[in-house]
């Protein structure tokens, strides 16, 4: 075994999901490879189960046929007749009751991989990568929260000639966005708010690294397309746009600026994972074009 | 074959004299009154006088004042009798018409018409029908229903002087007395049609002097008719005229290739109106929408009888590509339409803007057109039909889709088919307890499979015998090569390539039931006896097994473990029905997957089956995963269906997927779309039909969601599997499709 190979068989990553057939996230039709661990807490997260690097158990009641099977099998008394089910002070995530569950209302999410066994998915594709443009994104959570791994993923994707994306925010040390740079052709970089108590509000750290990335990141000539989520009565004021223009005008190189409005599809997940939505009350927003005609005004690029 | 004899003597045992012919005319029975005409003549040409004189008198339809004759549902000429001419059984008595008839007759007294058409009534009662001796477990979607494609290119090109002028010639040519009669009866239908034409000229006329108001659309109409179908047409207008009449006169069938037989006089106007150099665009603009109008009167009527296929695009006779405005024309006059069944054969090369006004058309909501990879079927048809020259570039596809070449075939229709999951029960039941490996028990199942379509194989080439016999098809025989020029009736062989389609059913089922019996039962995780009574009850008390069961690998989620059975499957059942012979062309036999809605009946006979599937419950669709099992995206499920030998199953492989609508509304996302289907076909993908999710897919999604787990939908940029969403946003997705 070269030692190359022999790294990819060993390296693991934790992985939560691949979905084949990605068509919102870079050129063509993509495998998204999604990634546990991120340094953000984003009041709106939609993948509330990305953030740790371990296991999670989630409850569906929808999905539920209230067998009651669960009670028995939890060995921990983890497990409650109520809706919500799980104790999580008690929960060991074991997955015993997950692996029995007829119904699939409980499941385990996460799993460790190695960067062979990933690429072996992304590559059953290949067909419609050659037919499409498309090709492999990383995403999360963090993907650069991994940084070995992901560093050793996109390394082997190049080599089996794919085009490659990663979705970020960013806020990673210098040297893990600058290691993977020749493996990637398309950033697909987050700007949350540029400013920074806002930041550290909704996101939960400062964006000081994040913006300072982007610029050494620019400069190099990268492939970015920045992306802002939308969240209304958070980061859409008047202000907010104002600041996001000015900030990008001054990068050493003109990106374009996709805008995400904000939506709850993410809301049930909080529910199966015994956690509180922290925006019961935020409505996605009604129309875009507005946003975009005064981003379009300071002179950005938008999408 | 003496039941052949039998049937034989039945019909020409009764004679008839003059005056009863004259009898069943006075009755509204011409049909019948032609064929007692010549007692003493082939069926075939009984059926052709029958046929003669059922055009020389039964009622036209009204005209309306159309630019078409005749229009909407209609029959032509009209089959107010009750002894009717039928294109998939050449005779067919109605027996509720037959009685009600009667019964006038004998309220009036006329005792000696009574007396007749009760003898005819008795005599055809016993002629013989389509698919009887295809027993209905064998008939999974069919059992020898007559699908064709007449000549229309070569109806447009020759007229019906043409024909005349080449049976006068063949006649003279042959020296042998079944010719002769079989020529006196091409002649017969002949006269038929041209007194038909005639009589349709002077419906037209006397409706125009009756309202003036029909003059402008009747005076073009009736020019049209005094030239096509009986002379060579002239201009586009005359070929969809004399196309129109054509597909009515042969009972509402298939068009076939309509924009290659059609496109050159299109072509023609297209380059007159531009003065033959410099292309005028408003003269050129205003023949496209004259064109686009008429095909869409065209389609109207195809809907309005439930009309068939039309295959259009594709290779042309050099092997190059056939795509042309016509083309374009016939896919943007399907839009938001239920038939025509629209094929479109895809080549690696076909025009994008084919390909966008394709998906215009699918986005419609209508399922239409139908997806062939034209390299696929251009390259595997010899493997049917031995060398056949140019001929395999002129692939078309008859009802739904069964494979067929245009003008030329008869390959009827669905003959028959396999239920794989009727099989499987039987092996269970036999087998399981006993086998000592799973290596055993999947041999048994393949001999049983075997056995099964040796048996079905043995019905369809009794029936295709008894065709031959007893429903002899003037019509056809006339319009479909080589049966002319051979001397050789239709349904007797006489085309220039003969087949018969065998359907097979549940694949994915087999597939996910074998990988069940596998996993579970070969491993003693739940023993033989168990999974037995666990059928037996329907799953029900045996939730563990049936929990146990869905935990096993399902077919179209690119699941080696499971593709693989399906592939053994597939292979050994398909490459057992082509080790058949047709008895008609003494070719393989087409297998093929077509289940449109019959899946739902094929499994309504079929207790609970290993793959978790329960009593009753139908099974999967055509050559797809059973309904949603597949769980990994399009990608996945088609690289699964890939795997398939689908290039074996050439009858067709029909493939269903849903779209949701969003797809489909951004340049983006059609452009994934296309790469989709690309990719498909680059991987040997055969066909593929998609549709985009209607209303009642999602009510019924929110009502089972157990029965949706494929259902993917778009919200916001994202995509989700519908059940993934709240019961909220579920709703809120239901509402905003219900204002498209």
């Amino acid at each position: 075994m070269n030692p190359i190979t022999a790294t990819a068989a060993t390296t693991h990553g934790w992985i939560f999901d691949i979905q084949r057939f990605c068509i919102h996230d870079g050129p063509g039709i993509r495998t998204t490879v999604f990634m546990k661990g991120c340094p953000l807490s984003c009041l709106w997260c939609h993948n509330p189960e990305s953030r740790r690097q371990q296991f999670e158990l989630a409850f569906y009641l929808s999905k539920c046929i209230h067998c009651g099977h669960c009670l028995q099998v939890c060995t921990k008394g983890a497990i409650r007749g109520d809706d919500a089910r799980i104790d999580r002070e008690r929960c060991t995530m074991c997955g015993r009751c997950a692996d029995q569950c007829p119904g699939e209302a409980l499941r385990m999410i996460g799993h460790k991989e190695s960067v062979a066994d990933v690429l072996a998915v992304v590559m059953r594709d290949q067909p419609f990568y050659e037919t499409s443009g498309g090709g492999v994104t990383l995403s999360g959570g963090e993907p650069l929260y991994q940084h070995e791994f992901t560093h050793q993923l996109l390394t082997a994707c190049k080599r089996q000639g794919l085009h490659t994306a990663i979705e970020t925010s960013g806020g990673a040390a210098w040297e893990r966005l600058d290691a993977i740079r020749s493996s990637v052709d398309l950033f697909l970089y987050d700007l949350k708010a540029i400013n920074p108590e806002k930041h550290r509000q909704q996101c939960g750290v400062d964006n000081a690294l994040i913006l300072a990335n982007a610029k050494r990141l620019s400069a190099t000539g990268a492939e970015i397309l920045f992306r802002t989520p939308i969240i209304p009565g958070f980061n859409d004021a008047e202000d907010d746009l104002r600041l996001l223009s000015e900030f990008l005008l001054q990068l050493p190189n003109p990106h374009r600026l996709e805008l995400m409005p904000y939506h709850r599809i993410g809301s049930g997940k909080y529910e199966a994972l015994g956690l509180t939505y922290p925006l019961p009350n935020v409505q996605a927003p009604a129309d875009m074009d507005g946003y975009k005609a005064v981003l379009t005004q300071n002179g950005i690029t938008c999408l | 074959m003496p039941v052949v004899s039998n049937i034989m003597l039945d019909i020409t045992s009764t004679t008839m004299s003059a005056l009863d012919c004259q009898a069943l005319r006075m009755c509204g029975e011409y049909l019948a009154s032609g064929y007692f005409e010549v007692p003493d003549a082939s069926n075939l040409r009984r059926l052709a006088r029958g046929l003669r004189r059922h055009f020389e008198l039964a009622p036209l339809p009204e005209w309306h004042g159309d630019l078409l004759y005749p229009t909407g549902s209609a029959d032509l000429p009209a089959m107010q009798s009750a002894i009717r001419f039928s294109y998939w059984s050449s005779l067919v008595v109605d027996t509720p018409t037959l009685e009600a008839k009667l019964r006038q007759l004998h309220d009036q007294s006329l005792n000696q018409a009574h007396e007749t058409l009760y003898a005819a009534g008795q005599a055809l009662q016993g002629f013989y029908r389509v698919g009887s001796s295809i027993p209905a477990e064998y008939g999974l979607g069919g059992a020898g229903y007559t699908h064709s494609i007449i000549n229309y290119g070569r109806i447009l090109r020759e007229g019906l002087g043409g024909y005349t002028t080449r049976l006068e010639h063949y006649d003279q040519s042959c020296h042998d007395a079944t010719k002769a009669d079989f020529y006196a009866a091409m002649r017969d239908v002949l006269a038929g049609l041209t007194a038909l034409c005639k009589r349709i000229q002077a419906l037209v006329e006397t409706a125009m002097a009756q309202t003036p108001y029909f003059r402008k659309n009747g005076t073009r109409l009736l020019k049209a008719l005094r030239q096509a179908p009986q002379q060579p047409v002239r201009s586009f207008y005359e070929a969809i005229v004399a196309t129109n009449l054509l597909w009515y006169i042969d009972g509402c069938d298939n068009l076939g290739r309509f924009d290659q037989d059609l496109w050159p006089y299109l072509e023609q106007a297209l380059t007159f109106s531009s003065g033959g150099s410099v292309p005028d665009k408003t003269a050129n603009e205003s023949v496209r929408t004259e064109a686009l109008e008429l095909v869409r009167m065209l389609w109207r009527n195809i809907d309005a009888n439930s009309g068939w296929n039309v295959a259009i695009g594709g290779s042309n006779g050099n092997g190059g590509p056939a795509y042309n405005e016509l083309t374009a024309i016939c896919l943007e006059a399907a839009v938001g339409r239920r038939r025509p069944n629209l094929a479109l054969r895809v080549r690696r090369d076909m025009p994008d803007t084919i390909f966008d006004r394709t998906l215009d058309t699918i986005a419609s909501g209508c399922g239409l057109p139908a997806l062939y990879n034209d390299e696929g079927y251009t390259y595997h048809l010899p493997g049917i039909y031995g060398d056949m020259g140019e001929d395999r570039y002129h692939v078309a596809f008859g009802g739904c889709t069964e494979t067929m070449v245009h003008g030329c075939s008869n390959v009827g229709s669905i003959d028959g088919g396999v239920n794989l999951l009727v099989v499987l029960d039987k092996t269970i039941k036999a087998h399981l307890v006993a086998a000592n490996s799973f290596d055993d028990f999947i041999t048994a199942f393949l001999a049983d499979v075997r056995m099964t379509i040796a048996a079905i194989v043995a019905c369809v080439n009794t029936d295709q015998r008894l065709k031959a016999a007893c429903q002899p098809q003037p019509l056809r025989t006339l319009f479909v090569d080589d049966c002319l020029e051979r001397g050789v009736e239709f349904n007797a062989g006489g085309a220039r390539y003969n087949s018969g389609v065998i359907n097979v059913g549940g694949i994915a089922n087999v597939a996910d039931a074998l990988a069940v019996l596998r996993e579970l039962v070969f491993t003693n995780k739940v023993n033989a006896e168990r999974m037995l009574a666990a059928l037996q009850v329907n799953y029900h008390g045996y939730e563990d097994v049936l929990q146990a069961v869905r935990g096993c690998p399902r077919f179209g989620n690119d699941d080696e473990r499971v593709d693989s059975l399906a592939v053994t499957v597939a292979r050994e059942t398909f490459s057992a029905v082509r080790s058949h012979r047709t008895w008609r062309g003494d070719t393989p036999f087409e297998p093929a997957c077509i289940m449109f809605v019959t899946y739902a009946g094929a499994g309504e006979i079929v207790g609970a089956t290993p793959d978790g599937r329960h009593a009753a419950e139908p099974v999967a669709d055509s050559i797809g995963p059973m309904q949603g099992r597949d769980m990994h995206g399009p990608t996945a499920l088609l690289r699964s269906v890939c795997k398939l030998p689908l290039q074996q199953a050439i009858g067709t492989p029909v493939l269903n997927i849903r779209l949701g609508r969003e797809i489909l509304s951004t340049s983006e996302g059609r452009e994934k779309v296309k790469a989709l289907i690309r990719a498909y076909f680059a991987m040997g993908g055969m066909q593929i039909q998609a549709t985009v999710i209607d209303q009642e897919v999602l009510r019924d999604a929110i009502a089972h969601p157990e029965r949706h787990a494929d259902l993917i939908v778009r919200i916001g940029g994202y995509s989700e599997y519908f059940n993934n969403l709240s019961s909220a946003l579920k709703l809120s997705i239901l509402e905003r499709t219900e204002h498209c």
